[in-house]
């Protein structure tokens, strides 16, 4: 199981980290139970800071994924179902879709091409529900 | 022939083959330690870089057989070890040369990188216990020594030829301190290297068939240094556990062959295995679209090609780029920390053998 970052990209490397293992976490790949790497570990493979490891883990910990009391490593939780989401957060998200199918129309993806990935992904999403 | 003489003309052999070699020992997309496209050895410039470079590397050698062979017929006894020192630096201009012609082919590497979500494979049989032997039997000799101080010969043997101990010390603190000072630095640096290329290194390549290669490739090398640690740590046990065993040439002689024999099966097959794993890792990549990926680090890094300075990379130990093994991130300052420990303790130890 691996996550991909990019060093060149203008999103904090923190957050590339964070939102990859999320991805790995609510398609259910990463259970409750598990262990991910020690901070130091990944920090090397990734070629980051440990800090930034570190604070990625910790985000995730602050969204109710991950235990860090351990001495090695993060412990993947079993994270308590959120309430629906407030209409605030789904507007932001929307928005934030907006802008990613910009971007990639932008960089020369068909619309086409984008809805058929977009239902996808939704129907991957509703499977693992 | 004198004795200086045999005993070189192996090394500078050896140094000259394995010189003629490295370029096609290196990660693919790594060139006299410049990155460049995937392929660019097989293109004419390529091809024209390495037969030059070749060129000088057979010449260097040749010339260095020569002034071997002259001292062995004059009887010059300070040529050899010139002769030594004069081809490294010799070999090593050709390799600047080589790619100094190479960078203005120089792309960046990809900035992608990739991680397993799952804890590193061990690559020390036995872990902790097993990496600090050495050490742990070094301190079990001091302790002997300490007890046993009298029963202990009064000359303690600390060189030895093909007939037995050469040279000798006299029993005395300063001369054990010295030893366990000098043993006990060696074997140091030995076990960090063995933790540094276990526990904190810069992996290149972190999934699939490739990683699986370099994993096999770091676990050779961990074996090799264990290796040497333990058999280093040997002479001095035994000149306090069992000082009659280190006076037999049979015995020493043995330990050295065992050492030689160790070294070169280890150092054959990290030759044969490339650099990281590269010539086991399955069919070349020219095919791949994506950026070259060299060892994922700039080239800006790696002042000369040979000596790699980044603060920002948390690794402590890294592949080299032109050559089999490993080196220090000197911006780790880590790296740093080890060397102002170690070194300082050998040089004391020498000093006290004095």
């Amino acid at each position: 199981m691996t996550i991909r970052i990019d060093l060149g990209s203008p999103v904090p490397v923190y957050r590339q980290v964070a939102d990859a293992i999320r991805v790995r976490l609510v398609e259910g790949s990463l259970a409750p139970g598990e262990q991910l790497p020690p901070v130091r570990q990944l920090a090397l493979d990734l070629g980051v800071h440990f800090n930034t490891v570190a604070e990625a883990y910790r985000t995730l910990s602050g969204e109710g994924w991950l235990d860090l009391k351990r001495r090695r490593g993060a412990v993947v939780l079993k994270r308590a179902k959120p309430k629906t989401a407030e209409s605030g957060t789904e507007q932001a998200f929307q928005g934030r879709l907006r802008e990613l199918a910009a971007r990639a129309q932008a960089d020369g993806i068909r619309p086409g091409r984008l809805a058929q990935a977009l239902r996808a992904l939704a129907g991957e999403l509703e499977e693992g529900r | 022939m004198n004795a200086e003489v045999l005993a070189l003309a192996p090394a500078i052999v050896f140094l000259g083959v394995l010189f003629f070699l490295l370029p096609n020992l290196t990660r693919p997309e790594l060139f006299f330690a410049v990155t460049v496209e995937r392929g660019f050895r097989r293109c004419a410039a390529g091809t024209l870089i390495v037969r030059r470079y070749r060129m000088h590397v057979t010449v260097v050698t040749a010339i260095a057989v020569a002034l071997l062979c002259l001292a062995g017929a004059l009887s010059l006894r300070s040529l050899p070890p010139v002769t030594l020192f004069g081809q490294l630096a010799a070999l090593g201009a050709a390799f600047l040369a080589a790619r100094r012609a190479t960078q203005p082919f120089a792309v960046a590497p990809t900035t992608v990188r990739e991680a397993e979500l799952a804890a590193w494979k061990k690559t020390v049989p036995g872990g902790l216990a097993v990496a600090l032997g050495p050490l742990l039997l070094l301190l079990l000799a001091g302790l002997a020594a300490w007890l046993r101080w009298s029963d202990l010969p009064e000359k303690m043997p600390v060189h030895w030829g093909f007939s037995g101990p050469d040279r000798w010390v006299e029993r005395t603190p300063a001369r054990m301190w010295g030893l366990l000072l000098l043993n006990g630095s060696v074997i140091a640096m030995i076990c960090l290297s063995v933790w540094g290329v276990s526990q904190a290194v810069g992996r290149v390549v972190t999934t699939g068939a490739e990683a699986a290669a370099e994993f096999r490739f770091r676990r050779l090398t961990v074996w090799l240094l264990l290796l040497v640690a333990y058999l280093v740590s040997l002479p001095l046990a035994l000149t306090v556990l069992a000082p009659e065993a280190v006076r037999s040439p049979a015995v020493m002689n043995a330990w050295g062959a065992v050492m030689l024999a160790g070294v070169l099966i280890s150092v054959a097959g990290l030759i044969w295995m490339g650099q990281g794993g590269s010539r086991l890792a399955g069919p070349d990549r020219e095919s791949i679209t994506a950026p070259p990926a060299g060892d994922r680090r700039t080239d800006a890094c790696w002042k000369w090609g040979m000596f790699y300075v980044n603060p920002d990379d948390p690794a402590i130990f890294i592949e080299k780029r032109f050559g089999i093994g490993y080196t220090l991130n000197f911006g780790n300052p880590w790296a740093w920390a080890a060397i102002a420990l170690l070194v300082p303790s050998l040089v004391s130890g020498i000093l006290l053998l004095q």
